[in-house]
């Protein structure tokens, strides 16, 4: 039983091998006959089967032809060889094409990169600039205005235009010298009228600019009571000049570049100003008249210092 | 390993295709030197004995070795490996010339069809193309088994495992394919076609 397990179909191929149909055990023979008809296919099979092996030994072995070694070690070659060297020797091909027919394909590519590269950098200057190079733009540009606004005024016509406010100027100051005189003699003494009506005439815009200016901080009460003492005693102490062509002394004011200066300076601090009016316990009078001749007086200030063209008058004069 | 480089003679063909895969010429190169014959020879006698064809097929196996060396599964032995490539394309281009193959083999028989002798010695040449010819006509797998078995002398079990199925099947078709071969070739005088003292042991 464990003998005919060994011996399966698939093996005759060693009992064909190794034994003819006489040297086969009983029990060999037996399994052989199972599957073969007898002796004679038996013998067959075993003498194709010999004459087969030493014949395939026999054979003269074939030999491939040189070519397909070569061809198959070019193909390895070609796998290995590394992606930079394919991707030049096709570089090289396509810059050296066969005719000259083929040279308008690299001339065409070489335009388009050219352009592109061009509108590459142009669009890089116009949509994303860099930032260092507008910085020194805007210190280009800071400078430039500045000299601009206190530029002094060139010949011609910009000394034709001072001139001009040098005579509107002295017209004002004869105007406010003669109220004083006016004053002096008995009249009502309104040192601001010529000045306030020259604000109406000069600056219509002020009122708005004013409104748009940004606030300043207060000065102090003290210095700006100072400052209004100083003033009152200024006008008071007003010295007597002589309109010529005028038989009667006549008192007047010219206001010098510090004069001016100061006003401004209390222009500057006109909310304070008016703030104190409500707040301060002086005595009534004098209070009275400081302030009003404060209010006067800084609004003059006020409308001079917000004319660029007497700033300008006086940036020179500086 | 030698003292300058290393002798790839001497290496095993998984170690060689490691250094293809590396990328090593000279391992490519011996692994070509080491099977061309073999495998030109199985081409040969698969491809109805077409020379040319059998050459062309060797080179496209071997530029897909080349091109995909990575293909290879190091945990199998190469040789089974390397041949059941070969036997798939076999396969593929049995489907696309058995029909003519099979008119021209009629042809052939019609023709040229020599009688053996009786008696006295077998004309070795006539039985080789008797041989081949009988081959032609069998089922590929079957005739591709009897040629790794008997041409190439391959283990059952590596043929097994080339053909990706079990050793009983490779046997049981060795078994039946000589069964038929002996049967279609009675015309030979199995006397003589014994050569005594010659017979050789293929390894089980």
């Amino acid at each position: 039983m464990e003998r005919r397990e060994r011996y399966d179909p698939e093996d005759i191929e060693s009992l064909l091998t190794e034994r003819s149909f006489d040297e086969l055990l009983e029990e060999e023979r037996a399994f052989v006959l199972r599957h073969l008809s007898g002796r004679d296919e038996y013998e067959q099979m075993r003498a194709l089967l010999h004459y087969v092996r030493p014949d395939e030994g026999m054979r003269t072995p074939i030999e491939a032809d040189d070519r397909v070694r070569v061809n198959v070690m070019a193909a390895f070659r070609a796998q290995q060889r590394p992606q930079w060297q394919i991707w030049l020797n096709s570089l090289a091909a396509w810059l050296k094409p066969d005719g000259p027919a083929g040279f308008w394909r690299p001339a065409l590519a070489f335009g388009s990169l050219a352009l592109l590269i061009v509108a590459g950098v142009v669009a890089v200057r116009q949509f994303n600039g860099n930032p260092g190079t507008a910085t020194l733009a805007e210190v280009k540009q800071v400078p430039a205005l500045a000299k601009e606004e206190i530029a002094p005024p060139t010949a011609g016509a910009t000394d034709q235009a001072a001139k001009n406010q040098l005579e509107a100027t002295n017209e004002a100051q004869a105007a406010m010298a003669n109220e004083a005189t006016r004053a002096a003699n008995g009249g009502t003494r309104d040192l601001a009228e010529p000045v306030r009506n020259y604000e109406l005439r000069t600056d219509a815009s002020a009122s708005a600019e004013e409104a748009d200016a940004p606030s300043v901080a207060p000065p102090p009460v003290e210095d700006m009571a100072a400052a209004l003492d100083k003033d009152l005693g200024s006008v008071r102490s007003t010295p007597t000049t002589t309109v010529p062509g005028s038989a009667a002394p006549v008192t007047g004011h010219v206001v010098t570049a510090d004069e001016l200066a100061t006003n401004q300076s209390l222009a500057n601090g006109s909310d304070a100003v008016k703030s104190l009016g409500s707040r301060s316990k002086r005595s009534a009078a004098k209070d009275q008249l400081a302030v009003e001749k404060a209010d006067k007086d800084i609004t003059v200030s006020r409308s001079m210092a917000e004319d660029p063209t007497l700033m300008g008058l006086i940036a020179r004069g500086w | 390993m030698a003292l300058f480089g290393t002798e790839y003679g001497k290496l095993g063909d998984e170690r060689l295709m490691e250094l293809v895969v590396r990328g090593d010429e000279r391992a490519f190169a011996a692994i070509y030197d080491r099977y061309h014959r073999r495998l030109l020879s199985y081409f040969h006698r698969m491809l109805w004995s077409d020379r040319e064809k059998a050459q062309d097929f060797l080179q496209d196996l071997f530029t897909k070795l080349a091109a995909r060396p990575q293909s290879y599964d190091p945990s199998r032995p190469f040789q089974t490996w390397l041949f059941s490539v070969a036997n798939n394309m076999c396969k593929n281009a049995y489907r696309h010339e058995v029909v003519v193959r099979e008119a021209a083999l009629h042809l052939r028989n019609g023709v040229d069809r020599v009688e053996a002798t009786d008696g006295v010695g077998v004309d070795r040449e006539h039985f080789r193309d008797r041989l081949d010819e009988e081959l032609d006509k069998l089922d590929p797998d079957h005739k591709a088994t009897f040629v790794m078995r008997f041409h190439e002398e391959m283990p059952i079990k590596e043929i097994a495992v080339a053909f990706g199925c079990s050793e009983g099947t490779v046997k049981s078709r060795i078994f039946y394919t000589l069964k038929k071969l002996a049967e279609r070739m009675k015309e030979f005088n199995p006397n003589a076609l014994i050569p005594h003292g010659t017979a050789r042991t293929i390894r089980p």
